[in-house]
């Protein structure tokens, strides 16, 4: 990966400089120039954001990268100098009072990109990164081979010819199935594969015909999600199935992952070698919804960990903890009326393609419950309906928030062991 | 002051690299799964502990010598070992179990760009530390839970300065035999250094097992590693040994840590070694486990793997890591294979008939 960086005076007068830089930047890593516009349109208005919310004469690291497939811009400034609940996506700008001018800021830039997320580096720093993916072809029409139950096979790491066939099969034979938009873009998805976002491995025959094949990718530091195990017209599903997973773990084992769990298992998924962690719930406009099973392993024997466990939750998860045998010492936590600040803060990462979003709290504050409210409101507004919250129960003050999702129409729905500093819990919203 | 950037200051190979975390002490563990015993069959620990001579060495240390340094170089173990071994005292290194000598190895042959090479489901230690310290560690699937030696040799270039072989390996229990050594040893033709880790050597009765320290005169690129913390029962002083030619020996020696094995050890494993009795109990006991074991296996319908060595191998229908937090809640501990690339098996170490049969309930309520 290529950047180029620039540290910019927090200050309208330098509005020109900034946008020259993002676009410039987008273009030479390879955006068309629609994509650079979109990208830098949203720089814009993180950045006239920021002008408003930051006080006084302060400087901005901004970082452009180009990767295979997407460029990115990162904003990094010193977490001490801002008012922080400006960075909650409902936040507008403090000089806006007109209610015309408040659909700005953070939320606009999000509708632009691909991505928009907000980290915090070593507690001092916070770096707001946008991400721009570049536009692929869709697959051309062309004949497939024609694929036959396979009686051997053996699994291997695809070439990047492999790569493209595997998503051409794959969206032939899993074209009504949940899987992310990627994996429909033979060229994106070796650039991803190629940029490790993805890793897969696939089944052939001695003719080196596509059986089937496996997905995944990094959820956070320990956690790995996978897709599929994807056949394509065998019989013998269990056989292939179980050598895609084992290849998985088998070339996960021994790294920092520690979990692997999906939420979306084909049909020729083997439950044997998973534990179900809980269910979501995927809905539409019309209000239905189809329900998801998730399921997880763990990679390495649990040697315990402690946990801090709001009262409010307490029986859900230690049903949990009995149902799946996790050996946790439990601190339970009440919320004792003291002063945690006004202002929560939540991350917020949207993810378009499938209509849904997840909150994250950065800071803990008296306004939970309005927080939440105005994050409630801006996502209906969005037409985004399938809302989620995670806590970490390794983190003592994220418990203080489960009353406050509970009151507002947030459930428990999933476990995931040591998917944060401890355990995650996410919460699901019903609409 | 500045912050301490340790962006800057650490290695790529370190970030990337995940510690290695031990199980908590039984003690623990135990309050966290609420169980009140703990049979340890995790670890290919001997249940029958050091021999009796090595123990009344243990009993009889005067706590007064505590604060003395040890001999720094073992001595008096390496005179036992020269002659027990009809070679010279110069021709071992004594270190904090086999874990250390791996380290002193590949420490004293591999440099920037150099690799490895090792099976892909063994101990795993031969490529953490080669990868820890900036090498690449090539991994040759195992054929038929053997190490390949094709597949070896297909691998090595001008790059390759050692290959490590567990035989038997760890956690198979499958070996190469004396002719396929050798047919090894002499196509490798001295190019490279390899290790043969005996760690389980005293259990094998098999007449077609190789004795590697025996074949050290004819293969000067033969390195061989054995243990005290299996057989002999002193895993908790942390005591094993490489053999090798002398000069090959004398090379690893330059990258040694001197004075990291302790008086105790030291001493507690010059008396194993005269114990002969020991080894016959413990193959005695480990024979009936094994056997015990099979039976069992089969009325279950459970496919296991079974070859030389105190442990054997079980693919069960469920994920390993869920199993070994269901046997922990009854009170076993076993070795869940995920990390050593065989998902859903376990490993299990044999020990006497009373633990193998709360084993087996156990493993009978789980599943």
């Amino acid at each position: 990966m290529k950047n180029l960086k620039i540290s910019s005076p927090i200050n309208t007068d330098f509005i020109s400089v900034v946008t020259t830089f993002v676009e410039q930047s987008s273009l030479a890593f390879g955006l068309q120039k629609y994509d650079a516009l979109k990208l830098t349109l949203a720089s814009e208005e993180v950045y006239l954001y920021l002008c408003d919310v930051v006080q006084g004469e302060k400087v901005l690291d901004i970082t452009c990268t180009g990767g295979t497939y997407f460029v990115s811009v990162e904003f990094s400034f010193d977490k001490l100098e801002l008012h922080l609940q400006a960075f909650n996506i409902t936040a507008v700008p403090m000089s806006e009072i007109d209610e015309e001018l408040k659909e700005m800021g953070l939320l606009i830039a999000a509708r632009s990109v691909d991505n928009l997320s907000l980290e915090e580096v070593s507690g001092e720093r916070l770096i707001l990164r946008l991400i721009k993916e570049k536009s692929y072809p869709p697959p051309e029409e062309m004949g497939l081979p024609a694929v036959s139950p396979m009686t051997s096979f053996s699994i291997k790491i695809p070439t990047a010819d492999e790569i493209k066939m595997f998503s051409r099969l794959l969206s032939v034979y899993y074209k009504d199935y949940p899987f992310p938009d990627a994996f429909k873009y033979p060229g994106k998805l070796v650039d991803m594969v190629s940029s490790s976002i993805y890793a897969i491995s696939i089944a052939t025959d001695d003719k080196g015909t596509i059986g089937g094949g496996i997905i995944w990718k990094r959820m956070n530091e320990k956690i790995a999600e996978f897709f599929g195990p994807y056949l394509f017209n065998q019989d013998d599903k269990d056989r292939m199935a179980e050598s895609l997973i084992n290849a998985c773990l088998e070339r996960l084992a021994r790294t920092e992952i520690i979990g692997i769990f999906t939420r979306y298992p084909t049909e020729a998924f083997p439950e044997g070698y998973f534990e179900p962690i809980g269910v979501t719930r995927s809905f539409s406009k019309e209000g239905s919804y189809l329900e998801f099973s998730c399921y997880y392993r763990q990679l390495h024997e649990d040697a315990g960990t402690y946990v801090y466990v709001p009262k409010s939750i307490a029986s859900f998860i230690e049903n949990e903890y009995g149902r799946l045998v996790l050996p946790r010492q439990v601190y339970l936590t009440d919320y004792s009326g003291e002063y945690r600040g006004d202002y929560s803060v939540f991350a917020t990462e949207f993810d378009r393609e499938r209509n849904r979003v997840l909150m994250r709290p950065l800071w803990p504050g008296e306004d939970y419950l309005e927080n939440i409210s105005r994050h409630i409101a801006i996502f209906e507004k969005e037409g985004i309906l399938n809302c989620f919250f995670e806590i970490d129960l390794g983190i003592p003050w994220h418990s203080s928030i489960a009353d406050k999702l509970i009151e507002s129409r947030f459930k428990p729905c999933v476990v995931i062991p040591y998917g944060g500093k401890s355990d995650l819990v996410i919460f699901q919203w019903e609409p | 002051m500045r912050p301490l950037s340790l962006d800057r200051l650490v290695p790529s190979y370190v970030k990337s690299f995940e510690a290695y975390i031990p199980s908590k002490p039984d003690e623990e563990l135990k309050r966290l799964y609420r169980t009140h015993i703990l049979h340890r069959l995790n670890n290919n620990e001997n249940p029958l502990g050091p021999p009796p001579s090595a123990q009344e060495i243990i009993r009889k240390f005067s706590p007064p010598h505590a604060a003395i340094y040890p001999s720094g170089d073992s001595y008096y173990l390496r005179q036992k070992l020269a002659e027990k071994f009809n070679m010279h005292p110069d021709q071992f290194i004594v270190g904090n179990g086999a874990n250390e000598v791996i380290t002193f190895v590949i420490k004293a042959f591999c440099e920037k760009g150099d690799n490895i090479i090792t099976g892909d489901k063994t101990f795993a230690v031969y490529e953490w530390v080669t990868i820890f310290s900036g090498f690449e560690a090539r991994l040759v699937p195992l054929m038929d839970y053997t190490f390949d030696d094709e597949g070896i040799l297909a691998r090595v270039d001008k790059k390759t300065k050692v290959i490590f072989i567990c035989n038997p390996n760890n956690p198979t229990g499958t070996y190469w035999d004396k002719e396929r050594m050798k047919r090894f040893l002499e196509r490798i033709d001295n190019r490279q250094i390899v290790v043969v880790d005996e760690a389980y050597f005293e259990f094998v009765e098999r007449e077609d097992y190789p004795d590697c320290i025996s074949l050290i005169d004819k293969y000067p690129n033969l390195v061989v590693f054995r243990t005290f913390s299996k057989m002999y029962g002193l895993a908790g002083l942390r005591i094993g040994y490489l053999a090798g030619n002398l000069d090959v020996v004398n090379t690893i020696r330059k990258t040694c840590v001197v004075y990291s094995v302790n008086t105790i050890a030291q001493k507690a494993a010059y008396a194993a070694l005269d114990d002969h009795e020991h080894i016959l109990k413990t193959r005695k006991y480990v024979r009936e486990g094994k056997e015990f074991l099979r039976r069992e296996l089969i009325r279950m319908g459970l496919p296991h793997v079974i070859g030389e060595g105190n442990y054997m191998m079980i693919k069960l229908p469920i994920n390993d890591t869920l199993a070994y937090r269901k046997l922990m809640a009854l009170g076993i501990m076993i070795r869940a294979m995920t990390g050593f690339r065989y998902p859903n098996y376990i490993r299990v170490t044999i020990s006497e008939l009373p633990v193998m049969e709360a084993f087996v309930e156990a493993l009978k309520k789980i599943l």
